[in-house]
């Protein structure tokens, strides 16, 4: 009798080791898994930020250009203080193009006594309602731009940045 | 017996192989991400490169001349060009002083490591920041990456080699 009881211990031993490996093993991939999916999940939200960047540096509505020739990474400055308005009237085309995002540029060179006349918020658009607005993060990408005031003919330095709600 | 210590030895085998799955699995998880690296290199590359190009082309405030200009009149050693005031007199102080700003409203804010050198036939003119850690030979141990863009300015006495480099 004590021989089957003891038979009986080691089946149940081995089994509850093999669970037990089991579930470590089930509980480290899942762990695993959720680190892998976040980090696809920012690196797409980075992608993201990064094409709309690309985008806003190339539109034609703040493209520096001369006789038809466009300067890259260089956006106009009477264009720059218009475009808001541009957008806000276009807000449902702009909105394709850009979603949930915030586009400000800002003078970094040379520096102004009131920093806010250096600051154009480009276009704004948050999610609103509090259940969208759950579990969002914000990548943000930055990029040099010159600013070219065209009356003074000069260039001045400024930095574009980019944030993508994700 | 025979059948009892060959259900033994299978036993075992099957603990064997579930470890080796283990293992492999493991592995497969703490592999670098490349795509990520091949990402962040362009980045950074194109960073550097977008930040020259802005800073050499980037007009003074007080005088009507680009700050490649600036940076020529520093190579050729004009020691007697005012820029911007007694403070400002020289134009390699000049320079370094507008780079610097640049720099600081943008790579420091973004928290990049950097290093700026702009130099002619080996003479540096201008180095920042003044201990530069991001540096050829610190990748591998104190940093991933090393990604730089280089920008040649013709001057009378040469061409002065302006390199921007990221670290990562």
């Amino acid at each position: 009798m004590s021989k089957a009881q003891i038979k009986m211990f080691e089946t149940i031993s081995v089994l509850v080791v093999f669970f037990f490996i089991l579930i470590f093993g089930l509980v480290y991939y899942n762990n695993t898994q959720k680190k892998e999916i976040q980090q696809i999940i920012d690196e797409n939200s980075q992608l993201r930020a990064m094409e709309t960047m690309k985008i806003v540096n190339n539109l034609p509505e703040l493209q520096c250009s001369l006789e038809n020739i466009q300067t890259t990474n260089c956006f106009e400055l009477l264009k720059l203080q218009n475009l808001r308005e541009v957008i806000s009237k276009n807000m449902l085309y702009y909105t394709n193009l850009f979603s949930y995002s915030n586009i400000t540029v800002r003078q970094i060179y040379p520096k102004l006594a009131d920093p806010a006349s250096g600051r154009w918020e480009i276009y704004t658009n948050a999610p609103k309602t509090a259940s969208s607005r759950k579990g969002l993060s914000l990548q943000k990408q930055f990029i040099p731009i010159l600013i070219y005031d065209s009356v003074k003919r000069r260039y001045y330095a400024g930095l574009l940045t980019v944030e993508v709600y994700s | 017996m025979n059948k009892k210590s060959q259900t033994e030895i299978l036993g075992l085998a099957i603990i064997v192989v579930i470890i080796i799955i283990g293992i492999v699995l493991s592995l497969r998880f703490m592999r670098p991400n490349q795509t990520q690296e091949l990402k962040d290199a362009f980045t950074d590359s194109t960073l550097a490169s977008n930040m020259l190009n802005v800073m050499l082309k980037t007009t003074l405030d007080c005088k009507d001349i680009e700050l490649k200009n600036l940076l020529q009149d520093c190579a050729e050693g004009a020691q007697n060009k005012e820029y911007c005031g007694p403070e400002d007199r020289f134009p390699c102080e000049k320079a370094k002083a507008i780079i610097s700003l640049l720099l600081n409203e943008t790579l420091t804010k973004m928290n990049r490591e950097y290093s700026f050198e702009a130099k002619i036939q080996r003479d540096v003119k201008i180095t920042l920041p003044e201990r530069p850690t991001c540096t050829e030979s610190s990748v591998g141990t104190r940093y991933q990456t090393y990604k730089f863009q280089s920008y040649p300015l013709p001057t009378k006495r040469g061409t002065m080699e302006i390199t921007l480099a990221i670290c990562r």
